[in-house]
């Protein structure tokens, strides 16, 4: 045990710094990136049920009436559906975003938040307003007004002002701006200032423990006393929908960066055996045994592995709470360092260290004795075919560098592949997302801007008005009902159920499978059924409605991020031989002249108060936490490629000293060291693309179709672009490899070719 | 400023100007107090056609020496003319294509490119000095011949005994016809056989006209030159002309001086 620790405590001391560097950095972004993953998925659901509880569990919302929504609430309340609420007048109006557009907001008066008992607001900044003229914001526009600032709001036609004294949010919706209106809160007088002409109401509601969430909700939709109902569920489901598409990546890129992990410890220990051979074989000549090389190699890396361990756990419990997309309204949470974690996740990236680690200590365990201590010349692969290449001789040197050592080569080469792979795979995924969002077709919500009409209106007098708008390319109807799915005589599911019209065809949906619904008791479909909920298109099944049972046949599939693509869709004739209810939300498509913001603000001119207008969300806006989270990704995986690669070039000039010093001996100068490392990087990378490119577009198809799949849009619907990337990346990987071995050999072109033939 | 030399090539000039000339030559390797004056004040003059080996102690300079001779170390102060070309104020470049075309190295260690096949080291300096593949390729092959190696043309260096490495590794050398032959303890790691081999061929090339500077701690193998200078402490403190210098002597000679 004496000699283990004394080799041991040898290794230690004798370490290259920079590749010590490169094995900790690594383990630590490997450790960080698991344990990213493992507190992000398991921590956003935990923490939005902890908020949803601290604020008084607040499991439907309703809106509707002044006199509605008590009279439902009443009825409801009696039938011993309700435990505890808490009602708000609310009004809707326009906030400008101060960029030329505006965006909808819906203001609440709260005279006292400390009695809300149900539903509370969180105060994120500031305090509560005290007196008419003041307004507690969304803390979603907190970026873009501050605190004392006096703003300007447009309600029912009317401007208005109020001096911003705080910001907030609530559990009512998902957030802006994933989700519009944005919220505002202010006293009563206050909204009696802002909204002379009338008011609404919400409620937030906590049921009664006997009573089902959705079960409740469908009895006040049935009551007809309250215009919408949304569940607990529903709003959960939306808050947690970033999350859900943020861990499906990173599951892919995590992968990634557990391989390329390997690839740099692989690395960095092989640079380490080659560095020392000399100083291996003399300790093999000083009596130490193959197994004790081989041992305390491992041991080595591994040691090094639990340093870096121990700053990824760090590091990954500090970056996770502000990885839990979509739920930063409610602040970042405390880092939680949980030692399970780094038990499991640190036990889990030492194995790959070991594992990585092993070949390299059986090639120090088989290390020579007599040729490490000689410098006898090592017998290496090489490839004749090179040697007939009518190139220059520093180039066909590089090539025949870069082909000597087929292991080394294939680690090099597979580093770049996996940048490239990343590369190839990060822009893949982010354009799809892209795709996804901003083609709203695609997300079964093809308008620009939505109508929302109470009940005493008129469907005919508000179609009138609306289609007059100039710049309204055209309009469906959006009702939405929760229904009892069954399907093969299976136990019933509870989905939602869409009733589009006037013609599901002319909506602009897009229709992945199957064929569009022609006649009454025909329906489409969202992945969500197809894929994990077993309806087959063709499949005749039963749909129990608060209206009654309907009998529909499946006629296809259609794109829909509704409810992870849980949804069924039927169009107003089906719907017709339950109920003559009107629809009561009109979604308008712009005729391509005007933009959302502009086309809502036409609408809210025309509709004159009859209906409340609001634009269809900000793609853009809700691209940002992705486009966030996917650069770190792919920065993580690039980091550690990048390492990775450094480390295999380092590790390979370091062998190449002498040799440097002989070529410069021979009359190599700066131009010929510069063309022999910037071929033979070229070559390593050229390799590394051929390997890469595939790889990434297999890995970004994978990632994307796992993220479709989580969301509920299911395969056929977003394509990964090929062509692009793959040029972009393959040259940036051969380019970035070439560029790298140049600066490897920098410091030795700069080096007497004397201390190199002599040092080696 | 680059490289400096008459109008005259350099084989005109071999009769004329000497080969190697170095005057005042100084070097401080390391740093400050720490470090070490491993040239102090020396100069060397090698007439064109003159064989002549250096001897020393351990650490007195000579490798420091031989590597200034060829532009692979710097030096302090002092200048440095090949064939008439001054080292000492050519820039990098000039100094890369002087080794390629005026100067050739023979190490201890052979140091061949392990990659490249013999007859492909051989090719290398060749085809940096402009020839054609093909032409580099025949050239190659005559001078493996000359050394009795055609049969290891294609073998990779691991495959190579020490003495047919440092063959090769001569021939690599020799090939670009240079005007002077560097040679770092050429014998130094090789067997007896080995090394007399070594010796002959470059008494051959001695005989064929070579200049050649070697440094060597075998007194049987200096002995091959026309002249022995020796060092001690970065400084030339005597020299033998070998002419004058009975080869009985010469093992006692040594012996004296490095005992002062």
């Amino acid at each position: 045990m004496n000699v283990f620790a004394a080799l041991m405590e040898g290794r230690l001391r004798s370490r290259n710094l920079i590749g010590t560097l490169a094995l900790v950095l690594v383990a630590a972004i490997a450790m960080a990136a698991v344990v990213t993953g493992l507190e992000s998925r398991r921590g956003s659901a935990a923490r939005l049920d902890r908020a949803f509880m601290d604020v008084g569990a607040p499991d439907l919302v309703v809106g509707g009436g002044p006199t509605g929504v008590p009279a439902g609430l009443d009825a409801a309340a009696s039938a011993g559906l309700v435990e505890a609420e808490s009602r708000f007048d609310a009004a809707f109006g326009s906030f400008p975003l101060g960029d030329g557009t505006s965006v909808g907001i819906e203001v609440r008066s709260i005279d006292d938040p400390g009695t809300v008992v149900v539903g509370r607001p969180l105060l994120r900044g500031g305090r509560w307003a005290e007196s008419s003229d003041e307004i507690v914001l969304d803390v979603g526009v907190a970026d873009l007004v501050a605190l004392g600032d006096t703003i300007g709001l447009e309600i029912g036609g009317d401007a208005r002002t109020a001096t911003v004294v705080g910001f907030a949010t609530d559990l009512s919706a998902c957030f802006f701006p994933s989700c519009t209106p944005l919220r505002g809160y202010t006293t009563a007088a206050g909204l009696t200032t802002l909204a002379p002409d009338g008011t609404y109401m919400r409620a937030h509601v906590r049921l009664a423990p006997d009573w089902d969430r959705e079960m409740a909700a469908e009895r006040l939709r049935r009551d007809g006393l309250v215009d919408a109902v949304a569940t607990w569920d529903e709003i959960r489901a939306d808050l947690l929908l970033q999350g859900r598409i943020f861990s499906a990546m990173l599951a892919g890129f995590g992968g990634f960066v557990l391989v390329s992990s390997l690839l740099v410890v692989a690395n960095t220990a092989t640079g380490s055996v080659i560095a020392r051979r000399r100083e291996l074989g003399v300790l093999r000549a000083l009596g130490a045994t193959p197994s004790h090389l081989v041992s305390i190699t491992v041991l080595e890396h591994v040691v090094l592995g639990a340093v870096g361990v121990v700053v990824g756990w760090v590091g990954g419990s500090v970056l996770a709470p502000r990885l839990q997309l979509g739920l930063d309204q409610l602040g970042t949470e405390a880092p939680r360092f949980d030692p399970t974690v780094l038990l499991v996740a640190g036990g889990a990236v030492l194995i790959v260290v070991a594992v990585a680690t092993s070949a390299p200590a059986r090639a120090a365990g088989d290390v020579s004795m007599a040729a490490s201590v000689s410098d006898a010349p090592t017998d290496r692969a090489r490839s004749s075919r090179i040697a007939k290449l009518p190139v220059s001789p520093p180039v066909q040197l590089g090539f025949q560098i870069a082909v000597a050592r087929p292991v080394r080569a294939a680690l090099a080469a597979t580093a770049i592949a996996a940048s490239v792979a990343a590369g190839v795979a990060g822009w893949g995924v982010h354009a799809a997302v892209n795709g996804v969002v901003e083609d709203r077709a695609a997300t079964g919500d093809p308008y620009d801007a939505v109508v929302a009409a109470p009940t005493f209106v008129e469907s005919d007098r508000l179609v009138e008005r609306l289609e007059a708008v100039d710049g309204v390319g055209g309009w469906y109807t959006d009702q939405s009902r929760r229904g009892e799915l069954r399907s093969g005589g299976a136990i019933g599911s509870s989905v939602k159920v869409r009733i589009v019209g006037p013609v599901v065809s002319d909506v602009g949906l897009v229709l992945v499978d199957g064929a569009w619904p022609t006649s009454p008791g025909e329906a489409l479909v969202g992945w969500g059924l197809l894929g994990d909920g077993g309806v087959r298109i063709g499949e005749t099944v039963d749909i129990e409605l608060p209206e009654g049972r309907l009998t529909v046949t499946v006629v296809g599939r259609h794109a829909d991020l509704d409810e992870g693509g849980e949804v069924l869709l039927i169009g107003d004739e089906t719907f017709r031989s339950l109920s003559d209810a009107s629809p009561r939300h009109w979604r308008v498509v712009s005729d391509g002249t005007v933009e959302r913001v502009e086309l809502a603000r036409r609408l809210e001119d025309a509709m004159a108060g009859l209906a409340i207008v609001q634009p269809a969300a900000d793609p853009s806006a809700q691209l940002r936490p992705f486009r966030w989270v996917l650069g770190v990704l792919v920065a993580l995986v690039g980091g550690v490629a990048g390492a990775n690669l450094v480390a295999t070039v380092v590790a390979g000039a370091r062998e190449r000293r002498r040799e440097i010093g002989v070529v410069r001996s021979l009359g190599f100068g700066t131009s010929e060291l510069c063309r022999l490392a910037l071929s033979s990087g070229a070559a390593l990378g050229a390799v590394g693309v051929v390997i890469g490119l595939p790889v990434g577009l297999i890995a970004a198809r994978w990632i994307v179709s796992s993220a479709v799949d989580q969301i509920g849009l299911g395969p056929g619907v977003v394509s990964v672009p090929m062509v692009v990337p793959s040029l972009v990346a393959g040259l940036a990987g051969v380019l970035a490899a070439a560029a790298l071995s140049l600066l490897s050999t920098r410091s030795l072109r700069s080096m007497s070719g004397s201390v190199l033939i002599r040092e080696g | 400023m680059s490289a400096t030399r008459s109008t005259t090539s350099f084989s005109e000039e071999r009769d004329v100007v000497p080969a190697v000339e170095a005057i005042d030559l100084w070097r401080h390797l390391g740093d400050g107090g720490t470090g070490t004056q491993v040239l102090n004040g020396l100069s060397l003059t090698v007439q064109a056609g003159e064989w002549v080996s250096i001897m020393g102690p351990s650490g007195c300079g000579k490798t420091t020496l031989i590597h200034a001779l060829g532009g692979l170390e710097g030096i302090d102060a002092g200048s440095i003319s090949i064939g008439g070309c001054d080292l000492g104020d050519a820039s990098e470049r000039e100094r890369a294509r002087l080794r390629r075309t005026e100067i050739a190295y023979v190490f201890q260690q052979y140091n061949l490119l392990s990659d490249l096949t013999a007859l492909e080291n051989v090719m290398l300096p060749l085809r940096l000095a402009g020839r054609s593949r093909r032409g580099a390729r025949r050239e190659a092959h005559v001078m493996l011949q000359r050394l009795g190696l055609e049969k290891r043309a294609d073998a990779v260096p691991a495959r190579l005994s020490g003495g047919e490495q440092q063959r090769v590794a001569i021939a690599r050398a020799l090939a670009i016809e240079p005007v002077v032959l560097l040679a770092d303890e050429p014998t130094g790691a090789l067997d007896a056989a080995a090394s007399g081999h070594v010796l002959d061929l470059l008494r051959d090339q001695h005989r064929a006209g070579q200049t050649i500077v070697m440094v060597t701690h075998d007194h049987r193998v200096a002995a091959a030159a026309d002249r022995i200078v020796m060092m001690r402490d970065g400084r030339l403190v005597e020299e033998h002309h070998l002419r004058a210098v009975h080869p009985m002597d010469l093992p006692g000679l040594v012996r004296l001086e490095a005992e002062r």
